[in-house]
């Protein structure tokens, strides 16, 4: 599968830059969950308690899951485990 | 190319830690072969010593775990993790120029929430600044990096 890339780089450009600016007040309330971010990075498309389970709601949210940034949310200041969403 | 430092919550704050958010150098990450996945956002990490994946991605990528080449992998804080290893293709690009390379990187059987650019696959092909005052990252590929650099424009001030 090969990219848009003049396409790509223009989401990367916006990503990046709204991914910046989300209010990290807002992102608190993902906490201990995986996200997955609209093209764009200004809001959240999709949440759930395990990354396989983003693919199936960004489909369900007419979102294609090629476009969208995955992240883990921590529950507390850690990068490993709790990535189950137990954290929560 | 530039990425701006994230900010994450804070949910347990270190002594004399005050601020509600921590911002960290996690930039976007894609694996375009042998599949092409999501992209995910990943952790640049001097600690670890090699480029490391959570282990979602393997499955998704088809990778079998059990038959893959097995070891162990240094990451955040001296911590081992049991990882194995296998072949991507990987790109990176903050919208204004790409770099698309081939590395062995390593999935990990511990949940991580990013992957974690280590020594290995990463750090090894690219001189990275961390710049705290301006909570910026600077990625350059250096001499070691035989992949693909393509510089598409130049960012506005």
């Amino acid at each position: 599968m090969s990219l848009d890339i003049p396409a790509y780089l223009e989401t990367r450009r916006k990503f990046l830059a709204n991914r910046a600016a989300f209010p990290v007040e807002e992102l608190e309330k993902y906490a201990g969950q995986w996200v997955a971010w609209s093209p764009d990075g200004s809001r959240i498309a999709a949440s759930a308690a395990s990354p396989e389970l983003l693919d199936g709601l960004l489909f369900a949210n007419g979102l294609d899951p090629a476009l969208c940034v995955v992240e883990g949310i921590p529950a507390a200041d850690a990068t490993i485990g709790e990535a189950d969403g137990s954290g929560a | 190319m530039k990425f701006a430092y994230l900010p994450l919550p804070v949910r347990r704050t270190s002594t004399g830690a005050t601020a509600k958010a921590r911002h960290r150098p996690i930039v976007p990450i894609h694996i375009l072969a042998p599949r092409m996945l999501p992209p995910l956002d990943a952790c640049i990490d001097s600690a670890a010593d090699d480029t490391v994946f959570p282990p979602h991605w393997a499955t998704r990528l088809g990778i079998d775990l059990v038959s893959a080449p097995k070891g162990q992998a240094q990451v955040v804080g001296g911590s081992i993790i049991q990882v194995s290893f296998a072949p991507v293709t990987l790109l990176l690009s903050d919208g204004y120029e790409t770099c698309e390379w081939d590395a062995t990187v390593g999935f990990s059987a511990t949940p991580l929430r990013w992957a974690l650019l280590g020594h290995a696959g990463f750090l090894d092909y690219f001189d990275v600044q961390l710049l705290g005052a301006r909570r910026e990252t600077i990625i350059n590929p250096n001499q070691a990096f035989s992949g693909q650099h393509i510089v598409v424009a130049s960012p506005t001030p």
